[in-house]
């Protein structure tokens, strides 16, 4: 299974597109099937938006191993960290 | 119940006053031909105000309530001192006032309950956020983080302390600075999110990172609570250590 996690805020205002059964402070799951072209679109289709709105994608290896950040979305890679944005304080 | 208040004192037939004004003005739906007639048919009300009531005191609720009350039953008998209440109030009949009561202890306990609800989330939201680093760091790591609220990350050129709730602080040659970075609208995500987006973002492109930081003041130490107590954490950057009370290396759990 291919999975997005999306590190969501309390009032999860970003997320306005993801059924709210699957909308949590701290982190959203979106679980789809990479051999399900339909779970696939709809898992793309949230992955472009988020990324759009100043998201970044990680792709993290387990145990602090070096990750990379993801510019496009791809079904078969596992799992990705989705990170809104950073600012200065 | 009572809005207003004033004396009568010294007050005498004929004169101005401030009460008497006030009777006779629009405002307080009398007209100055009204209070007149009252007073040539009927002196009752002025005389009483004036003459042996020196003393008398006037509480009024509202505007009006007063002058309703005297020019329909103006022979009410006089005292030195006169309380008109809320009409409003005063048909408030016992089971009402029960009923305000039972519903304010509802409200309150409605608050209570969603204030317990939101604490909770967050408590679950941090939750799910500490899971989550805990597969990003490991359970050594993590440990680490529980106990402190810190973890070292070993970013693409420099090495990072990462302090929840606080600035970042970055290992440059002999000095560690802070730096101020957090996710946007930082304050609607569980604390730990934000150490897991600044790991994320030095790992993989530190340099965008500090670009967006704010550099702040160089960091030679501060004091942390770790298991209730109040522990100094001692920046020896020449070592490229962080020690805390120069027994626990942080530096040995990063990553």
């Amino acid at each position: 299974m291919g999975e997005i996690k999306v590190l969501t805020s309390y009032a999860a205002l970003e997320l306005d597109k993801i059924p709210s059964y699957m909308r949590r402070a701290g982190d959203t799951k979106i679980i789809y099937d990479p051999q399900n072209d339909d779970e696939v679109s709809v898992a793309e289709d949230q992955f472009d938006s988020l990324v759009k709105k100043g998201f970044k994608a990680f792709k993290v290896k387990k145990d602090g191993e070096a990750g990379r950040e993801i510019k496009t979305f791809k079904p078969n890679e596992g799992m990705y960290i989705l990170v809104p944005p950073i600012v200065g304080g | 119940m009572v809005s207003y208040s004033e004396g009568t004192s010294g007050y005498s037939e004929g004169t101005s006053s401030y009460i008497w004004d006030l009777w006779t003005s629009s405002s307080c739906d009398a007209t100055s031909t009204s209070t007149s007639d009252y007073y040539r048919n009927d002196s009752t009300i002025w005389t009483n105000w004036t003459s042996d009531r020196t003393q008398a005191t006037i509480s009024y609720s509202s505007e009006g309530t007063i002058w309703s009350k005297w020019s329909s039953t103006y022979k009410v008998p006089i005292r030195n001192s006169i309380v008109f209440y809320d009409s409003a109030e005063e048909e408030k009949t016992t089971e009402q006032r029960r009923a305000e009561k039972a519903q304010m202890e509802i409200n309150e306990q409605w608050s209570d309950y969603q204030y317990e609800e939101m604490k909770r989330e967050k408590e679950e939201a941090e939750d799910l956020a500490l899971e989550l680093l805990s597969d990003i760091i490991g359970e050594d790591q993590m440990l680490i983080y529980k106990e402190t609220g810190r973890i070292v990350v070993h970013g693409q050129k420099h090495d990072w302390l990462l302090r929840k709730g606080r600035t970042i602080v970055k290992l440059e040659g002999d000095k560690a600075i802070g730096y101020c970075v957090h996710l946007r609208d930082r304050q609607s995500y569980p604390e730990t999110d934000n150490i897991i987006a600044l790991a994320l973002h030095l790992k993989t492109n530190e340099e965008r990172l500090e670009k967006t930081a704010n550099r702040n003041y160089p960091i030679e130490e501060e004091v942390v609570e770790i298991g209730g107590e109040a522990k100094v954490i001692k920046y020896d950057v020449l070592k490229r250590r962080v020690k805390i009370n120069y027994v626990e290396d942080l530096a040995a759990a990063s990553f």
